[in-house]
C-alpha cells in the first residue's frame, strides 16, 4: 500500500485546525488597535484589556462567576462523593435506582433543567438568587463527580482491601490510608470538571441570573446581541488564559481523555 | 447480627451519605419538572388540560420550527460524522501519544465556555471576519459570503460544538476493531477502498449510533449557538421556548414546548435506535 | 515434643442459598505446618480459606486459631497474614511502605520498622528493591513482596489463596521452590489453596483434597498418592488408566476382576465391600505398567498381551500408547530405555503388580 503522502492525517490536522480556529482568531483579535472587529487586526494594542477594567460590570460578573463556580465545585464534589462512595460500598435496596437517579441530570437538555428550576424556583421565591443559581450549578455538576469517583473505586483492585485489613486495618483506616489516596485523582478532577462546567455555563444559567447579578458569560452573551467589538474578544481571551490553565491542570491530575471515558491505549 | 439487621444499617449508612445530593436532586430536579409539566397542563384558568399541547400540534408555525430544528440537527448529525470520521481514522491509526495529544486538542476547546467559542465564529465568518476579508483581498469573491445568521452559520457552530461527542464516540469502536482484519482481507485481495467499506465503517457502527444520537439531542435542545449564530431569522425550538418563558411570559406554553422538544428528541432518538439495531446488529455487537 | 495445634476447624459448613459450599470441614493443623486446600474449582477451598481469614462466617462449626475461638472476630483482628492471588500491593506506595504497612498499624516504632522491613526483603531476596512501585515490578517480584508483607507481622497464620496461577510455568516452579524454602525457614504455619495437584505435592506437608464442598481426603503428599481414599483423590491427582471392570470374585484378600476390555487381573481387596458381580473402576497409574517382550513370564503379576499404538516424547520420559484388549493404556518409558525405540504396530506384554492397581466402586466420583 503506497502512503507516502500521509492525507489521512492532513484531513485531520486541518479538520482539528477549523475545530480550535475560533478560538485561535480571538486573541489577535483583541490585539487590535482599531474601533471594530477586523482581519487582519489593524495595529497592536493592548488598549481593548485596558478598557475592560472601564467596565464594572464585567468585573464584578467575573468576581460573581468565580465565587459561583468554586462554591459549586466544593459542594458538588463533597456531596458526589460521598454519594458515589455510599452507592460502591453498601448494598442496600434500590441501589441501581439511585445510582441512575444522581447521573439522571447528564440526560436531560440544559435549557430543560434551567426552565424546571425557574419555574419551581420562583413558586418557593429563590428565583433570581444566589443561592437558587447555586443549588443548579451543584445539581449539574454532581452527576459528574459521581460519575468519576465511581469509575475509580471500581477500577481499583478491591482485594486491595482486604489485604489492608487483613494486616490489621479499621474500616476507617482502610478508608483513609488505600481508599482516599487511589481516589484522589478522581476527587480531584471531580472538583476542577464541577469549576469548569459551572464557570462556563450559560444555558441553565441563563434563566436563573438577575440583571444585575450575572455570570461572565452571560454578560458576554448579553453584551454580544447588542454589540461586537474588540472588547469582547479581550474579554474572551481573558476567560481562555484562564481556562486554559485549569485544563492544563485537569489534563495533568486525571487526563481529559479518561475523562471523557476514552482509551488512549494503543493496541495495534 | 442478622442479615435483616445488616441491611437496615447498610441502609441508614448509605441515607447519610446519599441524602446532600439527593436533596439537591429533589429541589433542582425532580420536584421542578414534575412542576414543569403540571404547568404544561394549565391553561389560563388554571385548569388541567391539554390546550397547550393541542395548540402546538395545531399551529403551524410552531410546527414549522419544530421541523427545522430537527432538519438542522439532521444536518449537524451529518457534518460531524463527515468531519469527525477522519479524525476518528486518524487517531485509530496512531500511537498512543499521538492519541493522546489529538484527544487532548478536540477536548480541551470543549472546556472553555460556548459564548466564546461562538465569539470566535462570528469573527471569522461575518461579513467583515476572516474568510469573507480574505477572500475578498484574494479577489476570489466580490461580495462577502452570508456565513452568519442564517442556517448555515447555525449548522456550523453547532458541528463545531458537538463534534468532540462524534469523534469520541467513533474512535472508541474503531480503537475496538482487531487490526488483523486488515491484514486478512489484504491477503485475500481486498483494496484500501473495499476494507474500509467492509470492515471499518460496519465495525464502526456502535460508534456512529452513539454519536449521532448524542449529537442529534444535544443539537435538539441548543440554545446558545442558534441564538447567536442564527439571529432573528433561525428560529429554533429552544429559542421561542426561551421567549415564551422569558420575554412573553407564558409558561405553561413555555413549559409545554420544553416537554414537546424532549419528546421529540427522545422519540426521534429512539426510532433511529430501532431502525439500526437490527437482528443482525445486536447478534455481531452482542449488546 | 509433640507440636502444639495451631488451627482447629470443627465440622465448618457454609451454604449460599440452597447450595451447600462447604460441608462437615473438620481440621487440626499443628504448628509450623504446611498444609494445602487442593481441588477444582468450587470445590469450596477458597471459601474455607475465607472463613479461616474471617471474610466469611462459617454457618455451623467453629474455627479456632492458637487457642482462640474465632467465630466472630473480624479479620483485621485475627493476626493472620494473607497473600492473595493478585498479590494486591498498594500501587500508591513503594515496596517499604506496602511492607511496612502492617508495622505502622500497629504502632511499631520507626526504627524497628526500617530494621525488620529491609531483615525481611532479604528473606525474600529483594533486597534493592525498597524504593520502587509495584508496577516497576515483575510478577514474581511482587509475589514475593506480597509474602513479604505477610510475614513481617510474624502472623500465626500465613495464608495463601492461589499465590502461583498467575504466573507462568517458569516462573512458577521458581516461585514454588522459594515458598517452600520461606516456610522451612520461618517455621510459619500456613495454609494454601490450589487447583494445581503438583503444587500441592510438592509444598505441602499433608493435603486436603476437596470436591463439591466435601473433603475427601486429609493425608501426605503420598498418602494421598499412594493410598488414595476415594476415586476422586485418586483420578484427581497424577495420571491413570481407567479399566471399568466386574468383580469376578474376592477370597483372602484378593479381588480377580473382569476388566470390560477382555482381560482378568488382580487387586488387593482394601476393604471397600466389593462384592462378586459389582461393577467398579480399576486403575493402574501409567509408571507402574511395565513393557516386556511378547509372550514374556509375569510370574504372579497381572499381564495381558498388547500392541504399541504410539510413541510420544515428552523429554525425559516418552508415553507409550498400548492396545490390550479393547483398551487403551498409556505407558511411561524412560526415554533412555529400550522401550523409548518401539514402533506403532510392535507387539508387547504389559506387566504390572497386583497392589499397583485401585479399585473403586462405579459409583463414585471422578476427577
Amino acid at each position: 500500500m503506497m502512503k507516502r503522502v500521509p492525507w489521512l492525517g492532513i484531513i485531520a490536522f486541518a479538520i482539528l485546525l477549523a475545530v480550535i480556529s475560533p478560538l485561535i482568531v480571538i486573541i489577535p483579535t483583541s490585539l487590535t488597535s482599531a474601533n471594530f472587529l477586523a482581519f487582519p487586526p489593524e495595529g497592536i494594542s493592548l488598549r481593548w484589556y485596558e478598557k475592560i477594567l472601564d467596565r464594572p460590570e464585567f468585573i464584578d460578573a467575573f468576581y460573581y462567576s468565580l465565587r459561583l463556580a468554586l462554591l459549586t465545585a466544593v459542594a458538588a464534589t463533597v456531596a458526589g462523593t460521598i454519594a458515589a462512595l455510599a452507592i460502591h460500598k453498601f448494598r442496600f435496596p434500590g441501589r441501581q435506582l439511585i445510582n441512575a437517579l444522581l447521573l439522571s441530570p447528564l440526560t436531560v437538555p440544559a435549557i430543560i433543567i434551567g426552565i424546571a428550576a425557574l419555574v419551581f424556583f420562583t413558586r418557593i421565591g429563590i428565583a433570581g438568587t444566589f443561592r437558587g443559581l447555586l443549588l443548579a450549578h451543584i445539581l449539574i455538576s454532581i452527576p459528574y463527580v459521581v460519575r468519576l469517583v465511581l469509575t475509580g473505586l471500581s477500577s481499583y483492585d478491591y482485594t486491595l482491601e482486604r489485604a489492608a485489613y487483613m494486616l490489621g486495618a479499621s474500616s476507617w483506616q482502610v478508608f483513609r490510608d488505600i481508599t482516599l489516596p487511589l481516589l484522589r485523582p478522581a476527587v480531584i478532577s471531580g472538583f476542577i470538571f464541577s469549576f469548569l462546567t459551572s464557570f462556563d455555563n450559560v444555558t441553565v444559567s441563563l434563566f436563573l441570573v438577575t440583571p444585575t447579578s450575572t455570570t461572565l458569560p452571560l454578560a458576554i452573551f448579553n453584551y454580544m446581541q447588542e454589540i461586537l467589538d474588540p472588547l469582547v474578544a479581550s474579554i474572551s481571551s481573558v476567560v481562555i488564559l484562564l481556562s486554559v490553565v485549569f485544563i492544563f491542570l485537569l489534563e495533568k491530575v486525571y487526563g481529559l481523555d479518561r475523562l471523557f471515558g476514552v482509551n488512549t491505549q494503543s493496541h495495534s | 447480627m442478622t442479615a435483616s439487621r445488616k441491611v437496615w444499617r447498610a441502609l441508614r449508612n448509605a441515607l447519610l451519605l446519599l441524602a446532600p445530593a439527593l436533596v439537591v436532586l429533589l429541589v433542582a430536579f425532580i420536584i421542578p419538572m414534575l412542576y414543569m409539566f403540571l404547568l404544561s397542563l394549565q391553561d389560563p384558568n388554571g385548569q388541567l388540560s391539554l390546550g397547550n399541547y393541542l395548540r402546538l400540534f395545531r399551529d403551524p408555525y410552531y410546527l414549522g420550527i419544530l421541523w427545522r430544528t430537527v432538519k438542522l440537527s439532521l444536518y449537524t448529525v451529518l457534518a460531524c460524522l463527515v468531519f469527525g470520521y477522519p479524525v476518528a481514522m486518524f487517531m485509530a491509526r496512531s500511537s498512543g501519544r499521538v492519541r493522546g495529544i489529538v484527544t487532548f486538542l478536540i477536548i480541551a476547546p470543549h472546556l472553555i465556555s460556548v459564548v466564546i467559542r461562538n465569539f470566535g465564529w462570528v469573527v471569522i465568518l461575518g461579513e467583515k471576519g476572516w474568510i469573507n476579508s480574505l477572500l475578498m483581498n484574494l479577489g476570489v469573491i466580490d461580495r462577502p459570503l452570508k456565513l452568519l445568521y442564517n442556517e448555515l452559520g447555525v449548522v456550523i457552530g453547532l458541528t463545531d460544538a458537538y463534534i468532540v461527542y462524534m469523534v469520541l464516540a467513533l474512535a472508541t469502536s474503531l480503537y475496538a476493531i482487531d487490526t488483523s482484519l486488515y491484514k486478512a482481507a489484504g491477503i485475500l485481495g481486498a483494496s484500501s477502498v473495499r476494507k474500509f467499506f467492509s470492515i471499518t465503517l460496519p465495525l464502526s457502527l456502535p460508534g456512529i449510533l452513539a454519536g449521532s444520537t448524542l449529537v442529534f439531542s444535544l443539537s435538539m435542545s441548543a440554545y446558545v449557538t442558534p441564538a447567536l449564530m442564527g439571529g432573528t431569522a433561525v428560529k429554533m425550538l429552544p429559542v421561542i421556548t426561551y421567549e415564551n418563558i422569558m420575554i412573553t411570559l407564558n409558561w405553561p406554553l413555555g413549559a409545554a414546548l420544553a416537554f414537546l422538544l424532549l419528546g421529540s428528541t427522545y422519540a426521534l432518538v429512539t426510532l433511529f435506535t430501532k431502525l439500526v439495531e437490527t437482528r443482525r446488529y445486536k447478534e455481531v455487537f452482542s449488546g | 515434643m509433640s507440636k502444639s495445634i495451631d488451627v482447629e476447624l470443627k465440622q465448618v459448613r457454609k451454604t449460599f442459598g440452597s447450595n451447600v459450599v462447604v460441608d462437615n470441614f473438620s481440621l487440626q493443623i499443628r504448628e509450623g505446618e504446611c498444609v494445602s486446600f487442593l481441588g477444582p474449582s468450587g470445590c469450596g477451598k477458597t471459601t474455607t480459606l475465607n472463613m479461616i481469614a474471617g471474610f466469611l462466617e462459617p454457618d455451623s462449626g467453629e474455627i479456632w486459631i492458637k487457642g482462640k475461638r474465632m467465630n466472630g472476630v473480624p479479620s483485621n483482628k485475627r493476626e493472620l497474614g494473607m497473600v492473595f492471588q493478585t498479590y494486591s500491593l498498594f500501587p500508591h506506595m513503594t515496596v517499604a511502605e506496602n511492607v511496612a504497612y502492617g508495622l505502622k498499624l500497629r504502632k511499631v516504632p520507626k526504627a524497628e520498622i526500617k530494621r525488620r522491613v529491609s531483615k525481611v526483603l532479604e528473606l525474600v531476596k529483594l533486597p534493592h528493591v525498597a524504593d520502587r512501585y509495584p508496577k516497576q515490578l515483575s510478577g514474581g517480584q511482587r509475589q514475593r513482596i506480597a509474602i513479604a508483607r505477610a510475614l513481617v507481622i510474624e502472623p500465626s497464620l500465613l495464608l495463601l489463596d492461589e499465590p502461583l496461577s498467575n504466573l507462568d510455568a517458569k516462573l512458577r516452579e521458581e516461585l514454588r521452590e522459594e515458598i517452600k524454602r520461606l516456610h522451612l525457614e520461618t517455621g510459619v504455619t500456613t495454609i494454601f489453596v490450589t487447583h494445581d495437584q503438583e503444587e500441592a505435592l510438592y509444598l505441602s506437608d499433608r493435603i486436603v483434597v476437596m470436591s463439591s464442598g466435601k473433603v475427601e481426603q486429609i493425608g501426605t503428599p503420598l498418602e494421598i498418592y499412594n493410598q488414595p481414599a476415594t476415586e476422586f483423590v485418586h483420578t484427581f491427582i497424577g495420571k491413570s488408566n481407567k479399566l471399568p471392570a466386574a468383580v469376578e470374585s474376592a477370597a483372602d484378600g484378593v479381588l480377580t476382576l473382569r476388566a470390560a476390555a477382555g482381560f482378568t487381573m488382580k487387586a488387593p481387596d482394601r476393604g471397600r465391600s466389593l462384592p462378586a458381580g459389582s461393577a467398579v473402576n480399576a486403575y493402574v497409574r501409567p509408571e507402574k505398567l511395565r513393557l516386556a517382550a511378547p509372550g514374556a513370564d509375569a510370574g504372579e503379576a497381572n499381564s495381558v498381551p498388547g500392541r504399541v499404538r504410539q510413541l510420544s516424547f515428552l523429554g525425559a520420559f516418552a508415553e507409550c500408547e498400548v492396545e490390550a484388549g479393547s483398551a487403551r493404556l498409556t505407558v511411561r518409558v524412560q526415554t533412555a530405555g529400550e522401550h523409548a525405540r518401539l514402533s506403532p504396530g510392535d507387539p508387547v506384554t504389559l506387566i504390572w503388580e497386583p497392589e499397583d492397581v485401585f479399585v473403586f466402586s462405579g459409583e463414585g466420583r471422578t476427577a
